[in-house]
Parts: structure tokens; sequence; C-alpha cells
């Protein structure tokens, strides 16, 4: 048992340090060797932290902070680095990638020629002998074209036998790579399946200045802003990613186009994740009230019944909500409309739309809600309740001097872990108003229900060049900054930190 | 059972294997529609010259991203089917190969609107094999005789527009269905210059675009279009029979039939005397430039993505416009295809720039503040118009 | 007294029962949409005119048994890998005091809040070059994909279950220790039995949370016959418009019914007696 007890930890810790330097290695690979040393140096503090007795709760806690450094971390990690990159449309490639895409370019020389080919092989060693238009037949040796003979290929040669046309194919891999280098820099090469072709390269990188050489043209290409750029200011595409600082930062701070209409997402995102998140939470709660109610009866088909929402993927549920909320056609409408005679303009007016969003986003929300209260319910000891009731107090005093409170400290982390969830919750808005309608007085792609991140996203990822993946991580890093202020601030002014409920 | 889970990755350690794409076969991606197809179209290809070829199913909307994350990686398949307008995203990532391959006596087999669609700064970078554009979709029960003017449109539509029937109704708030209204009267995008598009010179706020918007703002007025009403809308009225006529594209016909709609497809009506020219869409063949196969799949596209039996092949399957002339001849005696394909003989291909961008969200922004009442159609587009150059020059910075 | 209780319940089922025609008016409508024969998802009337079981015959052409078979491997698995991980990380941020313990838990909190969209490209790549050196655990593999899922469920469901941890009286586990039982034991033996309801929580948020996830499953997997159910049933609406409403409202009336039998199976859990039992010695 005592072996066991100083084995265990060190095997443990061992296991930890050997897969600590694998993603070590992987993450290295992928975001760059600092990464994978930091990485690396947090997996082995924390094989410390398990090996040393006073720090033993760790080896509770180690296995999932591990998974979470390698999923969650690390992408945030990597976001942060894009952040200050071009990223985007027309700078995917590393800057090697596209020297060598460039360099594999080529240009036809004046001299330029098809040539038939035929193989031929001694063992796994094979040849080529070409055939030009007009029936010569030549063998490659020493950079140079030699004739040797005239109309057709011979069945042998220098030793090697023809390879039959019908099993030529099967040499394709071989082939493919095949690259006769002759002089004046020009080289053969398989150009389609049934020819070779005369060829020569158009970019040649140098790497101690830096700079592409253009072979036709004769110009000198200089890398400037993501691109290998002409004396004449002309870019050659692709363009590569490159570090661009804080450009991303300043780019947003800038543009009028995200400071003019900024206030106001701001406001309305607050509002919207505040809202929702109450509104749901006091429905989820006010269900499971009933729900945890012993002498109801049918509760356990009612509680199954109503989350049935949540089992519904909220993409789908979410376009049969647009549709049944049309204002011409939508069924909502109709029967408003025979019960009331009124037309509720849903998605055309901001403040419907806005009571749209609530509704649709509590329909998906309350059954998490309700589950989650009922579980935290349990927790309250009956115990308390009977006391309660022997000095006679009536339901709702229990409700508010029992339930809420023990509750609220068991689900008050959740509360601002679903106020986040709905900061960023880019999906219903997407789905069911796309931010619409717009803005009439000022002219901006916001719309009166975008929120920060719908409304920034709209501006990386339909602007005007394509996906700027660059300026989309810099958003995030801001609205992260935003949130996380906001929710800590929370956490403070709550006291959450300072209390151990403990009901001894 | 951690411990085994730990245990097992350390010994998989010892035994690694590459993926990645490879050498000698030819992997296509493609939507579900023309799997079938292209699996019977390659075969003999594959008899000819033994080499495999793979024809993956990816869903549409998933290959241009999954293409733009894989093909740096070496990851990607050889040839993507996919839709023109991707072509100046992939293009400006250096993702694709150009076509200067195939010959000129090939290349003149095909409709010049759809090696024009798949051109990029005047380089070819797809081959084209169908097209697509909206056309006047309408229910025949309702409307014996389709509308070829826009006031006889006007005429038709409120006659039939009572008492739960509709007479004319489409998507308008997106600019894809909408741009017919602004091109009829000589509104445009993006100028073309001998060197592909000018995106800084747009013509959605000119004066025949402001006339033709003012034309679609009218059809509101005259009571024809309602509020709220969008592309769910508008297919699930007409496939229960409560909509005369519809702007609409030739994917939509399948539904119809099977709702079993008494249906009829005719050209736009004309403004004024001048047609109303839809966006044409081109679907074709792309191949991935860091492809280690390119020497194969010069051969492959010219002997099978450029040939008529493959297009023909694949409209066994999936019925469309044809890309080569000499194919669509052959299918034209589908009156559906007929009249798609006469609509999309009026089209304008859609600009496969990236700059389309913002004109998307900002135009589908204006058409809604302009059908809701909200701005005049005048003041609506010289905003948007003055918002997108704004962003695109921003962008270019 | 009885009766009266009864009568006092009534209320009650009403109030309950406007909840239910609320939840089930769009689904009602999603039904119609599966039995509907035409274009259009949402139509004008519930009960369409052409009906048809066609959309449900379908389902088999489209791979969509193949699709639920494989979501089952994926939220199955995640689901009780996390309540694994999540409840020891949780029972030790409940029970110790240790070093790091206030900032760890501050780091949980912070690290949810980070917008997950970017992240994407990242985890593609990380799989992509794990893949390399652990096939299994690579791009386009259901074992790949369930752990970039416990990667991140991990902060909330701690925070979670660790609220309930704490409402359990320390005595209970103190007086497993007296009899000689070590922290382990007392873990596995005490706490655990009697956190059912928030284990079944965890469990179940977890479970729907993976079936129902598209964006990453749908970066990660590649080959249809992988494909989870959100996933295929993605495809159905990610062409613009060339949409099969029908199956796509068929296959998510279907799609539905394993989340509604797991949550049926765990929900007497969920509020069982065993705290309250427990607790009170």
């Amino acid at each position: 048992m005592d072996l066991y007890k100083t084995i265990f930890p060190i095997l443990y810790s061992i296991i930890i340090v050997v897969i600590g330097i694998f993603f070590s290695y992987i993450i290295g690979n992928v975001a760059g060797i600092i990464w994978g040393l930091i990485f690396f140096l947090v997996t082995f503090f924390f094989s410390l932290l398990i090996l040393h007795p006073k720090t033993y709760p760790w080896r509770y806690i180690v296995p999932a902070f591990l998974l979470m450094f390698i999923f969650m971390i690390y992408p945030i990690i990597y976001t942060i680095q894009i952040a200050f990159t071009n990223y985007g449309t027309g700078h995917i490639l590393t800057k090697s990638q596209v020297i060598e895409q460039l360099e594999k370019e080529t240009y036809l020389p004046q001299n330029t020629q098809n040539y038939e080919y035929a193989i031929y092989e001694n063992g796994n060693k094979i040849k080529i002998l070409l055939k030009d238009s007009s029936g010569n037949i030549y063998k490659i040796d020493n950079k140079k074209l030699i004739l040797i003979v005239k109309e057709n290929f011979p069945s042998e040669f220098e030793g090697y036998k023809i390879v039959p046309r019908e099993k030529k194919f099967s040499k394709i891999s071989l082939l493919q790579n095949l690259k006769f280098e002759l002089e004046d820099n020009s080289f053969l090469q398989l150009s389609d399946l049934n020819h070779f072709s005369l060829y020569k390269q158009r970019y040649v990188y140098i790497p101690e200045e830096d700079v592409i050489i253009d072979r036709l043209t004769n110009e000198r290409l200089i890398p400037k802003g993501g691109f290998f750029t002409r004396p004449n200011g002309e870019k050659l595409i692709p363009g590569f990613v490159e570090f661009v600082g804080m450009e991303n930062f300043l780019r947003l701070i800038k543009d009028d186009r995200v400071s003019k209409p900024f206030l106001r997402v701001f406001l309305w995102t607050i509002f919207w994740a505040a809202g929702t998140t109450l509104l749901n939470f006091t429905v989820g709660l006010f269900l499971a009230l009933l729900m945890n109610d012993k002498n109801l009866k049918f509760k356990g088909i009612y509680r199954t019944l109503l989350i049935v929402p949540w089992a519904i993927p909220a993409f789908i549920s979410l376009l049969i909500w647009v549709g049944l909320l049309n204002t011409e056609v939508g069924v909502v409408n109709r029967i408003l409309f025979s019960l009331f005679g009124i037309k509720i303009p849903w998605f055309l007016e901001t403040t419907w739309a806005r009571v749209a969003l609530f509704v649709v986003n509590l329909w998906l929300g309350y059954p998490y809600a309700m589950t989650v209260c009922l579980g935290a319910l349990q927790s309250i000891p009956e115990e308390l309740y009977e006391s309660a009731k022997v000095d006679g107090a009536s339901y709702f005093q229990q409700l508010r001097s029992i339930t809420l409170p023990l509750l609220l400290t068991a689900i008050g982390p959740l509360l601002v872990g679903t106020f986040a969830f709905n900061f960023n919750n880019f999906n219903v808005i997407y789905l069911l108003t796309a931010g619409k309608p717009p803005m009439s007085d000022i002219s901006t792609v916001a719309g009166t229900t975008d929120i920060l991140i719908s409304y920034t996203y709209k501006l990386a990822f339909e602007g005007g060049r394509g996906q700027d993946y660059g300026l989309a991580a810099t958003i995030s890093i801001i609205v992260f900054i935003i949130i996380a202020t906001i929710s800590i601030f929370n956490f403070w002014i709550s006291g959450m930190f300072k209390r151990e409920v403990r009901y001894e | 059972m951690k411990r085994i889970l730990i245990i097992s990755l350390i010994i998989l350690l010892v035994f690694t294997l590459s993926l990645g794409a490879v050498p000698g076969k030819i992997t296509i991606w493609t939507s579900e529609a023309q799997v079938k197809g292209l699996r019977e179209a390659v075969k003999p290809f594959v008899q000819k010259y033994g080499i495999q070829v793979e024809v993956n199913e990816v869903s549409f909307g998933d290959i241009k991203p999954k293409f733009i994350t894989s093909a740096p990686t070496g990851e990607g398949p050889d040839i993507i089917v996919g839709a023109h307008d991707w072509l100046g995203e992939l293009v400006v990532n250096g993702l694709l190969l150009p076509i200067d391959f195939l010959p000129k006596n090939v290349l003149d087999q095909f409709t010049p609107v759809t090696l024009k669609a798949m051109s990029y700064n005047g380089k070819l970078y797809g081959i084209p094999y169908s097209m697509e554009a909206v056309a006047l979709i309408y229910n025949k029960d309702l409307i014996p005789n389709p509308p070829t003017t826009y006031e006889s449109l006007v005429r038709v539509a409120k006659s039939l527009t009572k008492g739960g029937i509709y007479g004319f109704l489409y998507d308008y708030n997106n600019f894809y269905f909408s741009f017919p209204f602004f091109s009829a009267l000589g509104g445009y995008v993006f100028k073309e210059t001998p060197n592909g598009l000018d995106p800084l010179d747009i013509g959605l706020a000119n004066e025949g675009a402001i006339k033709g918007v003012e034309k679609l703002v009218n059809l509101f007025k005259e009571g024809i279009l309602k509020q709220g009403v969008d592309y769910q809308t508008t297919t699930s009225l007409f496939s229960e029979g409560k909509l005369g006529m519809m702007i609409n594209g030739p994917w939509e016909i399948d539904n119809i039939k099977k709702a079993k709609i008494n249906y009829g497809v005719a050209k736009l009506p004309k403004i004024d005397g001048k047609p109303m020219r839809p966006f044409v869409g081109v679907q074709g063949f792309m191949i991935n430039s860091r492809s280690p196969n390119l020497a194969i799949l010069k051969t492959f596209a010219t002997e099978v993505l450029a040939s008529k039996e493959l297009e023909l092949k694949l409209f066994e399957t999936d019925p469309r416009i044809l890309a080569r002339k000499d194919a669509y001849i052959v299918v034209s005696s589908n009156p559906d295809i007929k009249a798609f394909g006469a609509s999309a003989a009026d089209g304008i291909p859609m600009p496969n720039i990236p700059e389309m961008g913002p004109v998307w969200s900002y135009m589908g922004d204006a058409l809604t503040l302009i059908t809701s009442g909200k701005k005049a159609p005048d003041v609506a587009l010289k905003e948007a118009v003055a918002q997108i150059k704004d962003a695109i020059q921003k962008a270019r910075k | 007294m009885k009766k009266n209780k009864l009568i006092l319940q009534i209320p009650k089922h009403i109030i309950i029962w406007i909840f239910l025609i609320f939840t089930f008016f769009p689904v009602a409508w999603t039904i119609s949409a599966s039995i509907r024969a035409g274009g259009g998802l949402v139509g004008q009337k519930l009960i369409p005119e052409n009906i048809t079981l066609e959309h449900y015959s379908n389902l088999k052409d489209i791979g969509f048994f193949n699709w639920i078979k494989n979501s089952l491997i994926v939220s199955v698995t995640t689901a009780i890998l996390t309540v694994f991980f999540v409840s020891l990380a949780a029972y030790a941020f409940s029970k110790f005091d240790f070093w790091g313990k206030k900032y760890s838990l501050l780091t949980l909190l912070i690290l949810q809040m980070f917008p997950a969209i970017m992240g994407m490209v990242a985890v593609y790549l990380l799989l992509y070059h794990l893949g390399k050196y652990i096939p299994f655990l690579g791009l386009n593999t259901l074992s790949g994909l369930i752990m970039v899922y416990l990667g991140g469920g991990i902060p909330y469901n701690i925070w979670l279950m660790k609220g309930f941890f704490d409402s359990i009286p320390d005595s209970l586990e103190e007086s497993a220790l007296i009899d000689g039982a070590t922290r382990f034991q007392a873990y596995y033996k005490i706490i655990l039995p009697l956190s059912t309801p928030i284990l079944s929580v965890v469990a179940i948020t977890s479970f729907i949370g993976t079936y129902s996830d598209f964006l990453l499953a749908s970066i990660v997997l590649k080959d249809p016959s992988k494909y989870t159910f959100a996933v295929g049933l993605r495809n159905f609406i990610s062409g613009m418009y060339d949409v099969r409403w029908g199956d796509f409202a068929a296959a998510s009336i279907l799609g539905a019914l394993p989340i509604v039998i797991m949550f049926l199976a765990l929900q007497n859990l969920i509020v069982s007696g065993l705290t309250r039992g427990a607790v009170k010695e």
C-alpha cells in the first residue's frame, strides 16, 4: 500500500511529462518553438505539482487541465498570434510556401517543343527516350538531347527494355517527379500524360537578398505588404502571411465604421445578454420549482416533454421560427390577425425584432436552465425546509430565505457563464435576424439587432477583402477583454470568491 | 481506463502514419448531385490509363472553406467542383491552377459567358460545366400566359392578389434576386475592363439602377409585393398553389414537381422594352495548384472534364443548363432547361472578385430600407454605393 | 386535506400546459414540414394538403442512421469522459484548500468566454499534426473529435459541479476518513454516489451539447461516412437554395429522439432522493 503511494505519483507525473513532451512538439510545429517550450514548461510544472505532497489536490485536477490546455488554451494562443498577422484571403500561405509555388511557375522558351516519350527499364532503373514532332528520337545525356534514331522507338536501348504502352502509366508516380535539366536553364518535364515539354523556370528566389527574380522580364521583386512586388508596384499573387504588428488593432480603432455605431451596439449587447439570461433562468427556475413538487402528477412526462426544444438542433428550430414569425404569411401573425386583427412587423421594426429574439431564445434556452436548476435544487438539504416549516414560514418565505439564496450561490457562476455565452451568441442573432433591421440614421453595416460579435464579424468576413482572419482574431480578443472585464467585475461585486458556503 | 488510454497513446507514438494527398491518384470533391454521374464519366479514363480516380462527396457549402483550410497543408483534393464566384478568393489565395493548356478548338465549344465567368484578371481558372440563372416561374392553373412586359406583370399580378392568393412574390431583399431590376435599364455591379472588373467603378446607383429599383418599389405601391416576404415564404406559398409567379431558379423545380404544381418557366418580363438581366452562376471544375499530380490532371482535364460526354453524363442525374454548346443542344429539348437557358442568355456573370463581399451585405441592407419604405431608392442606393467603395478602399490600403 | 392539495395543483398544471403549447408550437410545424410534399419549410396549413412519408423513407438513402450511430458514439463517450475528468477536478476545487486554487478557478471562468469561432483554424491544424503521429486522433476521426469536445467542455462544468459539491457537508467525508478511507476512496464512495443529480446534469448537458454541435464537427470530419447527425443535417441547408426541407425536417424529428430517450432515462437520477436521504443522517 505504501509502495503504491510512492510509486503512483511518480508514475503519474512521468506520464504527464511524456504527454507534455509529445504535445509540446506538436504545438511547437504548429505555433512555433516558443509556444512548444511554454507548453512543455506548463506540463512539467503540473508534474511537479503532482509529485509534491503539499499540492496533492492537483492530482485530481491535472488531467482536466491538461485537456483544457491542449484543446482550449492553445486555440486561444493561436488566435492571439493571428491577430498580429495579415492572415486572410490572399494571405494564407506562408512565405516559404509562396516561394515554393512561385519557383514552380514556368514559361515556355521560344524553342519549346512537345515530345512524345517511351520508358525503358532495367530492374528498378528507368530511362526515357523522347520523340519530337518530326519523328526524331533523342536520348538525354549530359544536359543535352542527343539524336539516336528516327521514326520508331527501339525496343531496347543501352540494355534497357521498353515498357509496353499499356503498362506505361503504372510508373506515373515516378514519371511525375522526373526533371531533366538542360543547358541554358531550361528543363524537360512531364507536361501531360503523353508528353514531355521544354520549360524554363520563371521565378528564382535569392535567399541572401530576400528577393525574387523574374527571369522573363528581369525584374527584381521585393517582399512588401505581404506580396512580392514588382518595381512598378504590381503585386504577385498569391500573397503570404506576414507579421503586421498592431495594424489590425489600429485599423479597428481608426475605422469610423466601427466607432460610429459602437456605443449603440455595445449597449444593446449588454441588454441582450443580461436580459435573455435573466429571462431564461427565471422561467427555468420557475418551472423547476413546479417540477420539483413530489405530489405533482405526470411530472416525469412534463419534464421530458419540456426539454424537447433542447433536443432539436438550434439551427433548425431557428429556421422554423423565422418562418412562423413572418410578417405577411407567418402563422403567428395569421393567428394574431384572426384573433385581434393585428399584424406585428416582427423582423421589420427594431423593437419587435428584439422581442422576437428574446422569445425565441427563451424557447431555446429554458430547458437547459430548468434542468440545471432542478439539479441545483437537490443540493439544498431538506432539513432546512423542515425547520423552516416548524418556525411557521410560508412557501414564499421559504423560497425567499432558503431556496433562492442557496440556489444563487450554486448557479451564480453559471449565470455569469450563460451571460458570456449570450454575449457572444452569434448563432441566434445570425440565423434569426442577421442583425436586421438596418440602422437608418447612421450609414453602417451594423443592424439594430447586431451584437458586438456579429457586427464585427460582418466587418471581418464581409468586408472589402474577403475573409480577414487577422481582423476577426483581433475582434475576438477585444470582445474577450470586454466580456472578461465585465464578468470579473460582476464576480468581485457579488463577492463570490470570498464565499465558502458550508451549512454546518 | 485513463491509464490504458495514455499507455496506448505512447505505444502509438511509434507507429506513425502520414495522411496527405496521394501522388498517382486523382481525388475529386463534389457535392451530392454530381457524385454518381462523375463516377460513371471517369470510367473510360481509368480504363485507358490505369490511373485511379476517387470521387468524394462533400456538401456544397463545405467545399470552398474545406479546400481553403486543407489545400495549403497539402491535404486538399486535386479537383473541386465549385461555383465561379469562389474563383476570386481561391485565385488570390494561390490555390488554383490556371487552365492555359486547353486547345482553342475545345474552348470554342463553350458558351462564352461561362468562360468569362471562370476567368479572373483575364486568365481562365476553371473548366465550366453548367450554368444557372433565375427566371419567371409561374403557376399555369392561375396564369395561363406569362406576362412579357412589366406592365402586364403588374396587371396580371394585381388582379390575382386577393383572398389568400398572391400574384407575384419573390425574395426581394436579396440582392441576387433583385439584381434584374437594377440591370434592366443600365445598372451594373462593377465596370468591365479588358483586365477584368474594376471594383471602384460601381453602377448600382446610376440612373438606370435607380429607375429600375423604382419599378420594384412600385410593386409595393400597387399592393403586389408584401412586407416581410423572403425565400422561404415564396417557395412554400408557390408549392401550396397560392402564388401565381415568382422569380426563382432551376434548383427549385424538383420541389415544385413533387408538390404537383402545374408550372411553367418563362423569361423575366421586359422593362421599357429592355430585358431584365439576371445574374448567371457557372459551375465547373477547378484544379488545385498544389497538387502533386499536375501532369496527370492536364490530360484528365483535357480528355474528361472538358468533354461533351462528361456533361451529358452529369445531366442524367442532375439536369442543368450545360456549358458546352454541343451538349446544350442535345438537352435543350427539355422545356425547363430551354427556358432557364434563354434567361441565362440575357444574363450577366455574377462578379467573382473578393470585393463582391461588401456588395452583398450593403445592397441587402439598402434593399431592406427601400422596400420597407424607410428610404427613397436614390438616397439608399447612393449611400450604399459610397459605403461599398469605402469598404473596398479601406481593405486595399 | 388531500382534495385541497389536488385543487391547489390545478393552476400548476395549467401553467405547465401553457409552456407545453409554447414548446410544441414550432415542433408541430416541423413535423408538418416533414410530411409535406413540395418546397419551403413552413407551410400555410398545419396539416398539409399533399401528405407524404417519402421524406422519412429518404432518410435511409442519405445515411441518416449512420449519422445517428456516429453521433451516439461521440456524445456518449464525451459525456462519460467529461463526467469523469470534471468530477475529479471539481472535487479537488470544492474540498481542498491549496496553492493556486483561486486563480485556477478564475482562469476557468474567464476561459469559457473566449469567442470560439476563431479557434477553429487552430483546432484543424492541431489535429492535422496530431494525426501524423497518432492516426486515430487526427482529422476525420471520431476519437479526435471527442478529444476536442472534452477540452472545450471542462471549465463550465467544473464550476457547475463544484457548486453542487460545495453543498455536501464535509462531515460525511470526515467520518469516512476517520474510518481509515483514503481521500480517493472518500471521493469515490461518498461524494460520487451523493452527487448523482449533478453528474446526470453534466452528462446530459455535454451529451446534448456534442450531439447538436456542427461547427467543430464539420471542421474535423471530412468523410460523409464519419458525419455526425448535426453535420449531416447541416449539409442539407449549406447549399444556398437547393435545399430538401422535407428530408431535413424528418431527420430533425427522428434525430431528436435519442436525446428525449436519454433524458427519460436519466431524469429520475436528476431528482433522485438519494441526496436528501443521505444528508439527513
